[in-house]
């Protein structure tokens, strides 16, 4: 070796130079030959991380060398004051290079304990300068410079050293009775840590540093007799390595931290020590072995001493072992370390630390750590966890240019709370922290995410809600921890494996693994879409949508609900995105800019598969991972599919953060005191979207409804005066049945009570009642003339009723001219919401009842109450609050909170909608159900005085029905007659080019919608944009009748529904229905409201079969051939192949109950019962075969999951084929149905049921019926496997124990099902290229058909 | 080669100008030399001949011809099903009361589904109907003719032709 040609380098060079480099003594004349691992090209990461440098350490030109001093870490700078160099590192325990000009901190590869006394050659080394000055040596390859010289033999390894470098202090250990010798392997080696320490008769207290270090030692006689330091080692070969003993050091030896670790699995002497008794908490000791001022180390030539974890093999199941891997990556300050893939080391207590030498690159050895496997949202990770005992060395340095970690001091906060948790709840804590900064960057303060010494954080919360009981465990101390490791006083071998935590992520990520899924749903299916389908900005028929529950997706939510000052769409919103949300039951009353946790929803996913597979191709293996949380910078693009989350108001956890909130929240209904103004709204007019830049409108946007002022109000007394609430209700009720008797008589006389014929009648009536209130204040503000009628006022807290107080409802009479003379005096009004307070506007529904306070002294709000008033438009702002009413009339009023409730909670579970695997039914326009599952405000109203208040809404109802442009009330919720037109529209005589017609209200499936053209795509210059927006032409397919009828014109983008297009039940309000043509028109006060969202173009009907198909099985149905059933004569058994055909017949069903102990479910669960097998006869026009299933496809092919007609059965609600066969199954275990003739013969007896009891005539009927409901209906794509007649023979020998007469046909086994659609078989038409059209009538050129079927 | 099974039990895809121009070969109909008894069609509903409790006629026009088709409704009265209905009254009366929902689907202007025997009346070839349903599928009918011409391409002309040899 030859250091003369070499450059002397100094380390104040280096620092000087302050740029990563690497020098070598070894570089050869040719400055371009450069180490093979340098030779990565660059940019090109090796890590799959664009945002890690890729570049590799800049070699110094000339050969270098340096020469100087590697010596131990000084850990207290103060009781050291020459010390020149600090490590920047909190508690960090590095190794220091110094040569006389400067010291830096360093990390050796090969180190050998006697290079801490002799000057050493640096001959390679890498060094990274520190932002804050200095920098850190890796020294790749040293030699004794004594040694180059020839004078000496390398390191000796017998030559004891002293481990006492310092003056030993009062507190240490003397050298007095140190007669204790150890030879052994080192095992573990503990963390620095301080322990308190006082001696006898003094009363200070000092911190005394040091570390624990394990060895394993061997237990025979000899070596505990006390025999010379030299015999020890001369038979140190002979001895059985067993005995676990821990040595202290201590005090001045604190420093050799990182040389003991360094020295892992080498086998020591020390000699020297003396042994302790260590109390360890309550009456537990341990002996140990403390480092005394005469302790010597001696380091041994043996070979290795393997661990006992050095060959663990990982289960992730706790267990502690080694890990050797590459480090991808370090986030969070060096408390995650990204190992190989997916390999996540964590380094959270507060003693370990992240060594330098830890950059991407390196390749590092995990010693005594422990394994964890968990699951992340379906995401599963090794987690190399790091206790106590735990060290990490670097095996290689990293030759990339990525710099070093300088551990600050964690956020305590954040440490404390991930201290006591097992290693997946850190990992997981931790993820939840990047995730909560990267979410709520600008929005919260770090103190508000991590939470202070007096107040919880949001993660705090978040995590006690979230995290299981086992994720919490007590700590105990590093003593405890070393010493008891085995008896797991560590605690992580008990964690539980395999175990599953939803993780909390940005929404930006939560789009794009949203995108992925549809992409990979798509590219799993085979599908492909050609291009010409896809049109600009917008929905098409071959637009894939997808419903998919948040237990497929494992994620949770979080962010603020808030309205998108440029749609006006309510939206659910973090600092890294934002995503349209549909909430079916959102209170008039929720709180804007709050933050929102939701675990349960459902996501609907919606795009144009082509285009969300180009660009997502490079990222279609790329599922959820963590690195996305920790790394997100590098994810960023665009997301190319709709995507809407659909939850319940009362599933999300609204969280209170009261950091910079003084005032208390309020309860919503405390302001329900005092007069109100009742309200019904007519019609949501679209948001009108105004313009940056158009000087004519400074607003932004704004809202406008239109709504009538009933000619009833509402006075409420709250029930915290002091009065009794039973003797409210008793006054009332007092009060209800003297009115009651009055009525009775009064009604005698009258024609037909609610009838609107007798409402003169009642008007008459109203003078002989009067009601005693109970606030004689008020009364002079009621008309005692006018007619009242006694109520109870209850409001919706959370899920609970809660007894507002009680109340009365009063006619107030106005005089409005009118040409109906009795018509009830309505006030039509506008309100108007500003862009800050569409919050409110978008909770008002169509048709609902809202009550407004009504100041009579002058408010920010005030409502018309005169004659005048009417048609003015009123602005609405924050301080106005609209409550949604709804009002019951009762017999008598009554409040009995645990009773209500109970009756509430049923309420809410018999109303609610259920996800049924594709649809969700969204309760938006359910009648009645919809009401009280929204409502505000729920008022009992007493019985027998409702008739006036009904005869009111009856009249108001039909007042509307005769006025022009106004829907029909019952227009909302239309029946199958179709279209129910209003009254004529004003025809003003313009024949064109304005169109003419109706304004109506239609409700109904869309079944396509096609976006002509996108107007806003055009050039500015063209189209002028700022007048109409985005505005795109758009054709709606819905369904009338038997007719297919279109829905046009133009629609602004931001009058979109959120989740709108096909497969949406949809109310279109004041749409025009041309009076030429039978088609419909958008008019731009039309408004849409999505009613139901139905999964499109999936892969199967049901969510039974959508499971069957994706699970053990998969054949993709494109990827096998299309035949006819008269062609599988010539199909082999083995191959799969695939039919599109009807169910004619069904030959055979067995069922069997499975599980009694589930409730019967009406919705369209899953099954409690079992298909072993069952025979189906298909047909597709060329012949027929049996199609023999079993289970969920058989399931499918029954058509279970249908709504059956209630007529069938004879019930009176409709429920599923599923519900009533689970009924039948709950008297008979089992149920066989063979059928010897044909349904297409219908009347045939043909059916033979058995079962173990006597089936009823009802339940054969049912059975009969199911199985005619399965027959002729949808078409199916089968995907399965020809079976020969033997297979069909013992499958009957089996199940029936008979053979049918089924030899005729052909026999297959299904394998996959999905429903057929039109648009794929047309496709599939399209390749089948191999003939001719056939000879017909119908000419392929008139039809377009040549190109559908390929004829030349 | 294994003989092909007779068509005479499968429900048929013929456009109605095909349908119409079928033999009658009793007991079945001829599809040049090929038997069949039984046929689906599909098209709009063009008229409407409804006594109720008797029978529903109506026609099926799908562009190349219009289908007589035949609903019978009287299984609970027709005199030659009496002993049908005594040996099932059950089955009979759900066939029955199918058979009145599904009258009651059919209107003019629907794109009727139509699967049944073939029959003729008074010359002309009808379909009496064991099964119908209304479709909402757009493309359904367009698909019906690729069915039916496919079909005749790769099942029927060739099946009639091997019969002719």
């Amino acid at each position: 070796m030859d250091t003369a040609a070499a450059e002397l380098l100094t380390v104040s060079d280096l620092v000087r130079l302050s740029r990563p480099l690497c020098g070598t003594t070894f570089l050869a004349s040719s400055t371009s030959s450069r180490p093979s691992a340098q030779s990565e090209p660059q940019g090109v990461s090796p890590f799959g991380n664009p945002s890690t440098t890729t570049n590799i350490l800049i070699p110094m030109e000339r050969p270098v060398f340096l020469v100087g001093i590697v010596s131990l870490p000084v850990f207290d700078v103060d009781e050291h004051p020459s010390t020149p160099h600090k490590c920047p590192s909190s508690n960090s325990s590095c190794l220091r290079f110094s040569d006389g000009t400067s010291t830096v901190c360093c990390d050796v590869l090969n180190f050998g304990v006697r290079m801490l006394l002799e000057k050493v050659l640096v001959l390679a080394f890498n060094f990274t300068p520190f932002k804050q000055g200095g920098g850190f040596l890796e020294i790749v390859k040293w030699s004794f410079r004594v040694f180059l010289s020839g004078q000496l033999h390398p390191c000796s390894t017998t030559v004891p050293f002293p481990l006492r470098l310092h003056n030993v202090s009062a507190y240490e250990d003397s050298g007095a009775k140190a007669r204790y010798n150890i030879i052994g392997a080192i095992e573990s080696v503990g963390p620095v840590f301080t322990a308190p320490c006082s001696m006898k008769n003094e009363s200070n207290r000092k911190n005394l540093r040091g570390f624990l270090v394990e060895f394993i030692i061997c237990n025979c006689q000899l070596c505990k007799s006390k025999i010379p330091v030299d015999k020890l080692v001369k038979t140190a070969d002979s001895h059985s390595y067993s005995k676990s003993v821990f040595v202290y050091f201590c005090g001045s030896c604190s420093p050799w931290h990182p040389a003991i670790t360094k020295l892992i699995g080498s086998s020591v002497v020390l000699s020297g020590l003396k042994k302790k008794l260590m109390f360890i908490g309550r009456g537990e000791s341990q002996l140990i072995f403390v480092i005394t001022e005469v302790s010597l180390l001696h380091v041994l030539r043996m070979p290795w001493k393997q661990s006992v974890h050095a060959k663990t093999r990982i289960r992730g199941r706790g267990e502690c072992g080694h890990y050797n891997g590459v480090v991808r990556a370090v986030y969070l300050q060096g408390t995650v370390v990204e190992l190989d893939k997916e390999v996540w080391l964590l380094l959270t207590d507060q003693q370990s630390v992240l060594p330098h030498s830890i950059r991407v690159g390196a390749i590092i050895a995990v010693k005594n750590a422990h394994f964890v496997r968990a699951n992340f949202s379906g995401n599963q990770v090794l987690i190399v966890g790091c206790c106590f005992r735990s060290s990490i060395l670097v095996e290689s340095f990293s030759p990339l240019e990525t710099g070093c970690h300088i551990v600050s001091q964690m956020p305590s906060l954040l440490r404390n709370l991930i201290a006591p948790l097992a290693f997946s709840a850190r990992l997981w804590m931790l993820l939840a922290f990047s995730s909560f900064c990267r979410k709520f960057d600008g929005i919260l303060q770090e103190e508000e995410i991590l939470g202070s010494k007096k107040t919880e954080g949001l993660l705090q919360m978040y995590a006690t809600s979230c995290l299981p009981s086992w994720a919490f465990r007590s700590r105990h101390g590093v003593f405890s921890e070393m010493c008891k490791h085995a008896s797991a006083s560590c605690g992580y071998s008990s964690e539980p494996h395999d175990v599953e935590l939803k993780l909390m992520v940005p929404l930006s990520i939560f789009m794009l693994y949203c995108e992925n899924m549809l992409s990979r749903a798509v590219f799993r299916q085979g599908k492909t879409y050609p291009e010409s389908c896809i049109h600009h900005g917008g929905n098409c028929s071959q637009t894939v949508r997808r419903i998919i529950p948040s237990q497929e997706i494992g994620i949770n939510l979080s962010g603020t609900l808030k309205i998108s000052p440029a749609s006006g769409r309510l939206q659910f919103f973090d600092a890294t995105g934002s995503v349209d949300v549909l909430i079916p039951d959102l209170p008039s009353t929720w709180k804007p800019n709050s933050i929102y946790e939701v675990s349960e929803y459902n996501l609907i996913i919606e795009g144009i598969p082509q285009k969300a597979q180009a660009h997502s191709k490079e990222h279609i293996d790329e599922s959820f991972s963590c690195k996305m949380i920790f790394d997100w910078s590098s994810l960023r693009r665009e997301i190319n599919v709709g995507i809407v989350i659909y939850f319940h108001f009362r599933n999300a956890t609204c969280r209170e953060l009261s950091f910079n909130s003084s005032d208390v929240p309020k309860e919503d209904h405390e302001d329900l005191n005092g007069e109100f103004l009742m309200l019904q709204v007519l019609h949501k007019f679209p948001v009108s979207q105004k313009f940056p830049g158009d000087l004519a409108i400074s607003e932004r946007s704004s809202a406008i409804v239109e709504a009538i002022v009933l000619p009833w109000g509402l006075f409420l007394a709250r029930n915290d005066s002091g009065q009794h609430f039973s003797e409210v209700v008793g006054n009332l009720s007092d009060n209800c049945s003297q009115i009651s008797i009055k009525r009775q008589k009064t009604d005698r006389s009258s024609q037909s009570p609610g009838s609107l014929d007798d409402l003169n009648s009642m008007a008459s009536d109203r003078s002989n009642i009067s009601i005693s209130t109970r606030d004689n204040i008020n009364s002079d503000l009621i008309d005692m003339n006018s007619h009242k009628i006694p109520c109870l006022a209850c409001a919706r807290n959370s899920n609970k009723m809660v007894l507002v107080g009680s109340g009365i409802l009063y006619s107030i009479k106005r005089t409005v001219k009118t040409d109906i003379s009795c018509k009830p005096s309505i006030l039509k009004t506008f309100m108007e919401f500003k862009s800050f307070d569409l919050f409110q506007y978008q909770g008002l529904q169509i048709g609902g009842f809202y009550i407004v306070k009504h100041e009579r002294n002058g408010s920010s709000c005030t409502f018309p109450d005169s004659d005048s008033a009417n048609g003015l438009k009123i602005l609405i702002t924050s301080k106005t609050k609209l409550w949604r009413l709804y009002m019951f009339p009762r017999e008598t009023l009554f409040y009995n909170g645990v009773t209500c409730n109970a009756a509430f909670s049923n309420l809410l579970f018999c109303t609610y909608e259920v996800f049924v695997g594709e649809v969700i039914r969204n309760l938006v326009k359910a009648p009645a159900s919809y009401s009280l599952v929204t409502t505000d405000i729920y008022l009992q109203v007493c019985r027998d005085l409702w008739g006036p208040l009904e005869l009111d809404l009856k009249k108001i109802r039909c007042h509307f029905t005769n006025v022009a442009s106004t829907i029909e009330e019952d227009n909302l919720f239309c029946n199958e007659t179709g279209v129910s037109l209003s009254s004529s529209f004003n025809e003003c005589g313009f024949s064109s080019p304005f169109p003419v017609g109706n304004l109506t209200c239609i409700r109904r499936e869309i079944i396509g919608v096609h976006n002509l053209k996108s107007l806003g795509s055009l050039d500015d210059d063209k189209w002028p944009r700022n007048c109409n927006g985005d505005v795109t032409s758009v054709s709606i397919y819905i369904v009338m009748g038997h007719h297919t009828v279109e829905v046009f014109g133009s629609l602004r983008k931001y009058a979109w529904p959120i989740g709108f297009g096909e497969g949406v039940y949809a109310t279109f309000y004041r749409i025009l229905k041309h009076s030429m043509q039978n088609r419909f028109m958008l008019t731009p006060i039309s408004f849409i409201e999505i009613d139901s969202v139905r999964m499109v173009n999936d892969a199967s009907l049901s969510l039974h079969a959508n499971v069957c198909s994706a699970s053990d099985i998969f054949v993709a149905s494109d990827a096998t051939s299309l035949v006819l059933i008269s062609q599988l004569v010539l199909s082999s058994c083995s191959s799969f192949i695939h039919l599109r055909c009807r169910v004619v017949d069904v030959c055979m069903l067995i069922l069997e109950r499975s599980d009694t102990s589930k409730p019967i479910l009406k919705s369209m669960g899953p099954p409690q019962f079992d298909i072993p097998i069952a025979a189906f006869v298909l047909e597709d026009g060329s012949s027929s075969c049996v199609c023999w299933t079993n289970g969920d496809l058989a399931s499918t092919l029954l058509r279970l999951s249908d709504e059956f007609p209630s007529t069938a059965v004879g019930s009176t609600c409709e429920s599923s084929g599923c519900y009533y066969l689970d009924r039948i199954l709950r008297r008979h275990d089992r149920i066989t149905m063979k059928n010897y003739g044909s349904l297409s013969d219908s009347c045939e007896d043909s059916f033979s049921v058995s079962s173990g009891n006597i089936l009823s005539n009802s339940d054969e009927n049912l059975l009969k019926s199911i199985i005619f409901n399965a027959c002729f209906g949808l078409e199916w794509a089968i995907v399965g496997t020809v079976m020969d007649l033997d297979a069909v023979r013992e499958l009957q020998g089996h199940y029936l124990q008979a053979d049918m007469e089924l030899d005729s046909f052909q026999h297959l086994w299904a394998r996959e099902l999905h429903e057929q659609h039109t648009e794929r078989w047309c496709q599939q038409s399209g390749g089948d290229r191999d003939g001719r059209l056939g000879r017909g009538r119908i000419d392929g050129d008139a039809l377009g058909m040549e190109d559908v079927l390929g004829v030349g | 080669m294994e003989e092909e099974k007779p068509l005479t039990a499968v429900h048929v895809k013929l456009l109605a100008f095909d349908l119409l121009s079928l033999t009658r070969t009793p007991p079945t109909f001829s599809r040049s030399g090929l038997s069949i008894s039984r046929a689906e069609t599909l098209g709009t509903v063009t008229s409407l001949d409804h006594k109720p409790g008797c029978f529903l006629k109506f026609t099926v026009d799908d562009g190349t011809g219009c289908v007589p088709c035949i609903l019978w409704l009287n299984l609970l009265t027709a005199p030659q099903l009496a002993s049908r209905r005594a040996a099932n009254p059950d089955g009979v009366m759900m066939a029955a009361e199918a058979a009145a929902s599904q009258a009651a689907l059919v209107r003019i202007g629907a794109v009727a589904r139509v699967w049944g025997r073939i029959t003729s009346y008074r010359g002309t070839v009808q379909i009496t109907v064991a099964r119908l349903a209304i479709e909402r599928d757009p493309n359904a009918e367009i698909l019906h003719w690729l069915d039916c011409l496919r079909l005749a391409r790769s099942v029927y002309d060739r099946r009639s032709d091997s019969h002719r040899r």
